[in-house]
């Protein structure tokens, strides 16, 4: 069985690009998803005759805050945590005392743990296991700062801060409705009932010192 | 000498010594990292975390704040089980077209990419199940979109009317039961906790 050569060359692509580091991808699939999951969220609160235009006014702020927010504490927190985990064990500041053990062997024992210090890089980490054993340690350490993270900002980070953004928004939406029933009612029509806002007299306070006083040079 | 650097020194070294930890550590990252345990984390600490959250606000109304918490509930519990489900199937199908071997062209290497001769073969397995959450990633994610509308949305909005209909209900009942004033401190903990008050008719 042969697919077309188009679908080899995307599955090549794929794995010459992201097999390495699947980092880069799992972000960008991840923005992506929540976009279009927050897109499918307010078209059913939009369309959802339960609801009334309070509670819309509110709920749908609260989906496009919860995809913002989601994104936004996603490269505020868990990216971060991501790249630490990634740099404690690519230093081998948290590492198997095996791989310890190997690095002592080629004489670079001094150097575990310093800022500088680069596992993958050094010229036998394809020998004797070090690639195997350093791997799925890694692995280990990434996926867990990815779920600690991703937790972190999306269940508990995001929820508070898409709150506050769409009460603040509800307000907003709420005068305006207000402001309509309210010239229904009265039967003005809107732009008659806004009146010009008078404009302040200048405070010329601040300046009145200078003019009294006389200056001595 | 920068300050990234100097936290970076006062973190202790730290090296694993128990083999069968490292094992369990291991394996734990294995089933971590796959799309369907990842999801289920994920949706598992949300319904615990959000519908309390939302509940809790205090910037709305009590009855938006439970609407709201009611939607985060069925978005959790349909997203969760949509998405496991969707992540599952596609993460096995991938699983099953990308085998090792690709000297003969079969469908259990369909998707098996054909540079993988270039990698060396003690990095070959790693960078296989990379490419196999990748490509998983990417193809349920372009799923999802459509699943997002097919599945979730009927969903959530079911399971989110439900339990709106459900508080309703309760916001009934407690409107049609007067509430009792209290003078006698003693008859009100005798109620709450559902104790007979002992009265002689």
């Amino acid at each position: 069985m042969k697919l077309t050569p188009q679908v080899t060359k995307t599955t090549d692509f794929i794995f010459r690009h992201f097999s390495e580091d699947i980092g880069s991808v799992l972000i960008w699939t991840t923005i992506g998803g929540w976009i279009a999951s927050s897109a499918a969220q307010i078209c059913g609160i939009w369309r959802n005759p339960n609801y009334t235009k309070e509670q819309k006014s509110f709920m749908i702020p609260q989906e496009i805050g919860d995809a913002s927010m989601n994104i936004l504490s996603f490269f505020a927190i868990t990216m971060p945590l991501k790249k630490l985990a990634n740099k404690l064990v690519k230093t081998g500041k948290i590492i198997p005392l095996k791989l310890v053990s190997k690095i002592a062997r080629h004489g670079d024992s001094h150097k575990i743990g310093t800022y500088d210090f680069d596992i993958p890089k050094l010229p036998y980490f394809q020998s004797g296991n070090i690639a195997k054993t350093y791997n799925s340690f890694h692995n280990f350490m990434s996926t867990t700062a990815a779920v600690v993270g991703g937790v972190v900002s999306s269940n508990i980070v995001t929820p508070h801060l898409r709150n506050r953004i769409a009460s603040k928004r509800q307000n907003q939406t709420k005068l305006k409705l207000d402001f309509i029933e309210n010239s229904m009612q009265n039967n003005v029509p809107i732009q008659q009932q806004t009146e010009p806002v008078p404009l302040r007299p200048i405070d010329n306070s601040p300046f009145d010192k200078f003019k009294t006083r006389v200056m001595s040079i | 000498m920068s300050i990234s650097r100097k936290l970076f020194d006062l973190i202790p070294n730290i090296s694993i010594k128990n083999k069968n930890r490292l094992k369990i550590l291991n394996k734990a990252g294995d089933i971590m990292g796959r799309p369907m345990p990842n999801r289920l984390i994920m949706g598992a600490t949300a319904i615990v975390s959000q519908p309390y959250i939302d509940e809790h606000n205090r910037r709305v109304d009590k009855d938006t704040a439970r609407t709201a918490r009611n939607r985060t509930i069925g978005k959790i519990v349909a997203g969760t089980a949509v998405g496991c489900v969707v992540r599952e199937l596609i993460f096995k199908l991938i699983n099953s077209c990308t085998n090792e071997d690709i000297s003969v062209d079969r469908w259990n290497n369909v998707l098996t990419p054909r540079n993988t001769t270039t990698v060396r073969p003690s990095m070959l397995p790693n960078r296989l199940r990379n490419y196999r959450t990748a490509l998983s990633t990417i193809v349920a994610m372009v799923v999802m979109v459509g699943t997002n509308i097919a599945f979730d949305l009927p969903l959530t909005n079911k399971i989110s009317n439900a339990l709106n209909a459900r508080d309703a209900k309760k916001r009934n009942k407690n409107a049609a039961t007067p509430k009792e004033v209290y003078t006698d401190v003693k008859n009100k903990i005798l109620d709450t906790f559902n104790i007979s008050r002992g009265e002689k008719t």
